[in-house]
């Protein structure tokens, strides 16, 4: 019922906007999934509200319909997402949380620690831990791709403004790089450097 | 294995290439001699020897010694002088050297082979006592703090270290005296002085100064390799995440003077402005000077040239004006320098009775701004090409030049109650603290605070990081502080001489100004003019700069990657387009459930979890619909074109309602609705 208002409201924002003479491009992300049984579930409330509103408007709207991979099953099983998800956004924060075991709201009473006694090199929060979070993303990437040539992957972290973590996004062939307004510039050098170190 | 590399009278073993094994500085000297400039004759020990010496358990290999001895006759063919004669002796110096550079972090000893057996032979050489002893005082200065007690790893009390104990009697002596600098103490009192640093360093190390040249060399070699271990050198690495297997390589190099009278300086340069990457020759220097002198701020040191003087130096001449012909020579070799590296060159000078000998180049740190512009500037001038200049900004240089600077119209308003060098751009407002303690607490506590001291040392590396401006009353462009700062891009002033701080009572005050300020005071600070303000003052980014824009044009041509951007409304998406964000890659839906305006789709929303049946649910939620058409509505607009991707409602949905039953109730009521008792997802 919750996310039927919500599609409702997107689609009748994007119909009324292409009326206006807009070119919206709405996409729609499913959060915290945890299976493909879940997306098609949704999909399914998605494309009859879709359904509903273009008749009402009399209007056709175009959309991409995609999940948060975000929960390490989820990242797992990407080969299944990939076939109902048209794009995957790596939520790396929640993943970086639930393969770690950490709990972000207290992991600064003792982050201090694994850093100090060298057990981390870098905070994954902060740059994203190639070694086990990344490796989960690369996995979900390539598996989701095996399902869907075209699937457009992206993620929507902390991470996407860290440069190490841009430049590994670059290296594992991600689509997009997502992050707050103030880093932008600074994901947009991070992705040319990564791509002219890629020539050398 | 090959240990050690040669360099002297226009030839080198090794050469520029060569970083990972004879360090930044050891790959440099050795280019520079291939070049054709003059450097005094030395040898470079390799980094695989400073690895090696810690796999012995800090000892030396009889091939190390063995080379080391070879190498130091060909240097004292070269130079004509021999290490340790009593007639005719060679002095050296003795210098750490990673393969990235780590200023201040390391350690310099310099005069090694000045001991009984020699100083007769350098006074009957120098006809100068006065030169000699002060040269042997130095000596003593840096081998007792650096060889006898920090690589001997002794942390001593504050204010108990060898060497403040050694400047302090110094201070004394010229306290006692009346003398107002280093210069009026007299070639005798130098030579008292000696002895009883040396007797003074027997009491509080228990172990005698060497009186052998040989153990003098071999106590600097090894007091190098361990000074990589050093604690401030740990600490550098980690904050530069530089790896600590990498080891420093050690340059012996013989010693030239500036220090021998009126014809004799010496300087530090830049090939560009490091502040703000104007090309034009900056730089500092001394006359009758050691290096030393230029770096820890005792002096205030002279412009280079006309073209850059400042306020605070303007009153003194030039190098310029007062030694044309060896300032000629010098700006010749900056243009040779920077033509081989294609970047900007930091380098050191000595002049030794009118000749002059380069004792180091390397690459320039700089601020971001100073990167930003040089790499544009030498992208026009033909000097890189357009993948060099995008590698030539770091990302974290970017981010410091969007930081924010002083709003020039709050400052405007603002009177400065003094001013200093402007060592590193920026503004910076925040409270005052005095100590490297005090900065990391504060900063802990996420206070922002501007950290004020006579000096820096790279002991107060933590505290400068952690503080949001810095800013010290001695010092010029190229001290500690002002070299940390900008590699760091903190707004820095230094050498702001009007300034008078009591460390004890924790309280500052300025000439001309009857008012004292004390710990928790807010002052502002503008790193571009050197200004400083004890009040509040607003601050703006930095990001309207026409080269910015045209940089990152160059830039996206490389880029193959989508950069787009996270935000909810479409003030962040305009300011995210204005930074080239290509779609929305997060638009958060929960988002328009915070903050302003948020209270009457917050209720409606408050309405709909906690209602009890489905069609009070429903309608709940058809009042919450036309706020959530709004709010995206609002957003895709402004992305018109690009994509945006709307993420669900994510948080659990008891985030958005008072936590207990009575409360739960209160809002049922006030709502006009019952309420569930089983939550809902």
């Amino acid at each position: 019922m919750i996310s039927e208002t919500q599609f409702r409201a997107i689609f009748t924002a994007a119909i009324e906007l292409k009326k206006e003479g807009y070119h919206p491009m709405p996409e729609i992300m499913i959060p915290v999934t945890i299976s493909e049984r879940e997306l098609r579930f949704q999909k399914a409330i998605c494309e009859r509200v879709r359904a509903e509103v273009e008749a009402r408007l009399n209007e056709h709207i175009d959309y991409k319909f995609g999940t948060m991979i975000e929960i390490p099953r989820a990242a797992l099983t990407a080969d299944r997402m990939a076939r109902t998800a048209e794009f995957f956004s790596f939520g790396t924060n929640d993943l970086t949380q639930m393969t770690f075991g950490f709990s972000r709201d207290d992991v600064s009473t003792f982050m201090g620690d694994y850093l100090g006694n060298k057990i981390l090199d870098a905070d994954p929060f902060k740059t994203l831990d190639t070694k086990a979070v990344g490796k989960l993303v690369e996995y979900a990437v390539k598996n989701g791709r095996a399902t869907r040539e075209n699937l457009k992957c992206g993620i929507c972290g902390e991470h996407g403004g860290d440069p190490a973590s841009v430049k590994f996004c670059h290296r594992i062939g991600l689509n997009y790089v997502s992050c707050s307004p103030f880093r932008v510039p600074i994901a947009r050098l991070a992705a040319a450097q990564a791509a002219i170190e890629d020539e050398k | 294995m090959k240990r050690v590399y040669r360099f002297g009278g226009k030839e080198a073993e090794g050469n520029g290439q060569m970083r990972n094994l004879l360090g930044g500085k050891g790959a440099n000297l050795a280019e520079m001699c291939t070049l054709g400039i003059p450097v005094p004759a030395g040898f470079t020990i390799t980094t695989e020897c400073c690895t090696e010496y810690y796999a012995l358990g800090g000892g030396y290999t009889e091939e190390l010694k063995h080379d080391v001895a070879e190498a130091l006759k060909a240097t004292e063919a070269i130079m004509g002088k021999k290490f340790g004669d009593p007639k005719n002796p060679l002095l050296v110096s003795c210098r750490s050297g990673a393969r990235s550079s780590m200023p201040g972090m390391m350690d310099t000893i310099l005069n090694i082979g000045l001991c009984s057996a020699t100083i007769p032979g350098m006074i009957e050489k120098t006809q100068n006592p006065r030169f000699v002893y002060d040269a042997y005082r130095r000596l003593i200065m840096m081998y007792s703090d650096v060889v006898m007690e920090k690589a001997e790893g002794i942390e001593p009390e504050d204010g108990k270290a060898i060497r403040q104990q050694l400047d302090k009697m110094m201070e004394d002596l010229k306290e006692a005296k009346g003398y107002k600098s280093d210069t009026e103490i007299t070639a005798e009192e130098l030579k008292d002085l000696a002895e009883r640093f040396k007797v003074r360093i027997k009491e509080v190390l228990g172990v005698e100064f060497p009186d052998t040249a040989e153990a003098q060399l071999w106590g600097s070699i090894g007091g190098v390799f361990k000074s990589w271990n050093g604690k401030r050198a740990i600490k550098y690495r980690q904050i530069e995440g530089i790896p600590d297997d990498w080891g420093t390589a050690v340059n012996v190099q013989s010693m030239v003077f500036g220090n021998m009278g009126d014809t004799s300086a010496t300087g530090v340069a830049f090939s560009r402005n490091p502040a703000n990457g104007d090309n034009k020759f900056y730089g500092e220097w001394l006359i009758n000077a050691q290096g030393e002198d230029v770096v820890a701020g005792i002096r205030t040191p002279n412009p280079l040239n006309n073209a850059t003087k400042s306020p605070q130096n303007a009153h003194l001449k030039s190098l310029e004006d007062a030694m044309p012909d060896v300032y000629k020579e010098l700006d010749d070799i900056r243009m040779l320098l920077e033509k081989h590296f294609n970047d900007m060159q930091d380098i050191e000078f000595t002049i030794q009775e009118g000749k002059l000998w380069m004792l180091q180049c390397r690459i320039g740190k700089r601020t971001g701004l100073a990167a930003l512009n040089m790499a544009m500037d030498m992208l026009e001038e033909g000097m890189i090409d357009e993948k060099t200049a995008v590698m030539r900004v770091s990302p974290a240089q970017l981010d410091e030049i969007l930081h924010p600077i002083l709003d020039p119209a709050s400052e405007k308003k603002a009177t400065s109650v003094a001013h200093g060098l402007p060592a590193s751009p920026g503004g910076a407002v925040g409270t005052i603290v005095f100590t490297n303690a005090d900065a990391v607490k504060a900063a802990a506590a996420k206070k922002k605070v501007i950290l004020v001291r006579e000096e820096t040392s790279p002991e107060d590396v933590e505290g400068m990081r952690a503080a949001a401006g810095i800013l010290t009353q001695k010092g010029g462009m190229t001290s500690h502080a002002a070299l940390v700062a900008r590699g760091w891009g903190k707004c820095c002033i230094v050498g702001c001489e009007d300034m008078k701080i009591n460390l004890e009572k924790k309280e500052v005050s300025f000439k001309g100004c009857d008012k004292v300020f004390h710990e928790g005071d807010t002052f502002s600070l503008n790193g571009a003019k050197g200004a400083v303000y004890a009040e509040a003052i607003e601050t703006m980014d930095a990001s309207d700069n026409p080269r910015f824009v045209k940089f990152m044009a160059i830039a996206d041509k490389f880029r193959k990657m989508g950069v787009r951007t996270n935000a909810d409304n479409p003030e962040d998406t305009e300011r995210a387009l204005s930074f080239g964000a290509e779609g929305i890659g997060l638009f958060r839906i929960e988002h328009m459930f915070y903050g302003k305006n948020s209270e009457t789709p917050l209720g409606k929303l408050r309405k709909m979890i906690l209602s009890k049946t489905d069609d009070e649910r429903r309608a709940a939620l058809n009042e919450l619909e036309p706020y959530i058409k709004a709010s995206v509505k609002g957003t895709m607009k402004v992305m018109d074109g690009k994509p945006v991707t709307f993420r669900l409602l994510d948080p659990p949905l008891h985030e958005f309602v008072p936590q207990t039953e009575d409360k739960k109730n209160e809002l049922a009521e006030e709502l006009h609705i019952s309420t569930r008792t089983s939550p809902i997802r």
